[in-house]
């Protein structure tokens, strides 16, 4: 507990000077255009290409060019889109067997990725793997309750980013699965894991009452649910013990949710929970509008989905 | 302009910052979401494609060669306790490291014992390639040998039980009573489980060190490396025959 606080503290004040400059500048312009549009992956697993016509599950479905098609769409209806990933982006493939990383990173590059965390699989080529690969990468990684402390990925790794579009604060932190017994520790080194639920709730008071964001979302790789072991922690545990989450954008188990599921956190509060299946064959696309009034309607946000 | 005004620019825009926008709050008032479908229909981004084009071309000279022929589609999910995938994938582990087991120590292997997690894709009914064994196994794991007491593989089949999944076997009979989560008949190599022998256990580097979490491998009474990796060993095995040809044989199963 005592090691998780001043964790938690280390954080606070590396990132606070950071958000002070540039982020409270722009946040004074809320203008009338008020819809943030959140596009998300999880689990690409190095699917470069659509997946086989004969895939059993998934047939002929995914690629990165037929996404970066639909992207560009969506950026030109609203410019004020976002782009996420919830981890294993690595492994799955050839392309990540012979080229290492390189040709993932660079494509979500292309594709103006914004934040991605860290999947178990990111691991497969160790810590250093991920190191070795980040100069590919235009985009960031947030992961709160992985501690790097004593990791090559020491400081490079931001436990959350708050991306400001219009004036409007998102507040994104990730969250990994625990692992040892899923990942060999001399991959993942002296990765320090610590309990997603309680990282959670500090963050999100650290993202809702310190950063003052409009909007809090977490990029989750702990997994939708598990059948076979309820107690396990899932993103339903996750929606439901915190509060001040907006979206919980999940992985690592796969699921192909057929709409964003909808669940009360600890204050009643209405949670979204998405999760895109694997290998890109679906992607995530939640649009939040925002009134800029700060009325909040007597029913609250309507949620249609 | 000088140089301390710069230095007093973050103080102002906090200042601002504070003054005018600090009142204003935005809050969302409505949700909607689609999951969009990325299927043929979209048509694909020519700068991306050509920017993976060179890569996939290389990649497919290497893969694409067909090494034998599936007559039906091997998934892992067949039945509850046992798939065709992992029956498959269990003998040919065992077949390809054999032989190089017996010629490194002359010490012949009992059973193997690999996980279900752990074949990322099904080999479809059509040509077998290298690009199907980089599907199933793309991890870079290798094959071991772990060599476990009595104890240690009662614990191992209490696992089985416990996890009532199709983890891939080779040379074990395992029936379950499902109610009592008892063992109906357990056989290696044919023959009853034994307190007087140690068994030698063929699995991959990634369960012998704890993966998913078969904690009965991690200090083996010996350790054997064999140097090869599990993809390695499918890929050689498609090179050397024609047609596969392994299916279920309830060699894990419920009691009846």
């Amino acid at each position: 507990m005592q090691n998780r606080r001043r964790f938690i503290q280390q954080i606070v004040s590396a990132t606070a000077l950071a958000s002070l400059g540039g982020g409270s500048l722009v946040s004074c312009v809320k203008p009338a255009s008020k819809k943030i549009t959140v596009l998300h992956t999880n689990d690409v697993h190095s699917q470069i290409d659509p997946l086989p016509n004969n895939h059993y599950k998934y047939p002929g479905l995914g690629g990165f060019a037929r996404r970066a098609s639909i992207i560009e769409k969506v950026r030109k209806e609203n410019p004020n889109t976002i782009l996420l990933d919830a981890g294993d982006i690595f492994q799955g493939t050839p392309y990540f067997n012979y080229y290492g990383g390189e040709i993932e990173f660079k494509l979500m590059s292309k594709l103006n990725y914004d934040l991605a965390t860290i999947g178990n699989h990111d691991f497969d080529n160790g810590i250093n793997g991920i190191l070795n690969q980040l100069p590919n990468a235009t985009f960031d990684f947030v992961s709160a309750n992985y501690d790097f402390k004593n990791t090559v990925l020491d400081g490079i790794v931001k436990p959350y980013k708050i991306l400001v579009r219009e004036g409007i604060k998102i507040g994104v932190f990730g969250l990994g699965i625990e692992l040892e017994g899923l990942v060999n520790k001399n991959l993942y080194k002296e990765t320090q894991y610590l309990d997603p639920i309680e990282i959670a709730q500090d963050i999100t008071r650290v993202l809702k009452e310190d950063q003052q964001c409009d909007l809090v979302i977490c990029l989750s790789h702990i997994g939708y649910e598990y059948k076979n072991a309820k107690d396990k922690i899932s993103d339903l545990h996750l929606a439901k013990k915190t509060k001040d989450i907006d979206l919980i954008i999940g992985g690592h188990t796969h699921t192909l949710l057929p709409k964003p599921a909808v669940v009360d956190n600890v204050a009643g509060e209405k949670v979204l929970i998405n999760q895109c299946g694997k290998s890109g064959v679906y992607m995530g696309q939640i649009d939040f509008y925002f009134d800029t009034n700060g009325n909040k309607t007597a029913e609250g946000r309507s949620i249609e989905v | 302009m000088n140089t301390k005004f710069y230095k007093l620019l973050p103080g102002l825009f906090c200042l601002i910052s504070i003054c005018s926008c600090k009142q204003q709050s935005v809050s969302v008032n409505k949700i909607s979401a689609i999951q969009q479908k990325i299927d043929s229909t979209i048509i694909a981004d020519k700068a991306i494609d050509s920017f993976i084009a060179p890569f996939r071309d290389h990649l497919n000279k290497t893969l694409d060669a067909t090494l034998c022929i599936a007559p039906v589609d091997f998934t892992k999910h067949d039945r509850k306790l046992e798939s065709k995938l992992g029956n498959l994938t269990a003998d040919i582990s065992l077949h390809q490291v054999e032989p190089i087991f017996k010629k490194r120590y002359n010490k012949e292997i009992d059973f193997v014992l690999l996980n279900h997690g752990g074949l990322r894709a099904p080999i479809l009914k059509g040509p077998v390639t290298a690009r199907t064994a980089f599907e199933v196994m793309p991890f870079e794991n290798e094959l071991v040998v772990a060599e476990l007491s009595y104890e240690k593989v009662q614990e191992l089949v209490s696992y089985l039980i416990e996890k009532q999944q199709a983890h891939p076997v080779s040379n074990l009979q395992l029936s379950i009573v499902k109610q009592s989560k008892e063992v109906q008949k357990l056989a290696i190599n044919g023959e009853p489980l034994q307190k007087d022998k140690t068994y030698l256990v063929l699995t991959t580097d990634y369960l012998q060190q704890g993966g998913d979490s078969m904690n009965f491998f991690k200090d083996p009474i010996q350790l054997y490396k064999t140097d090869y990796k599990f993809r390695n060993a499918l890929i050689d095995y498609f090179k050397s025959i024609d047609t596969i040809k392994v299916q279920l044989d309830k060699r894990m199963r419920y009691a009846e």
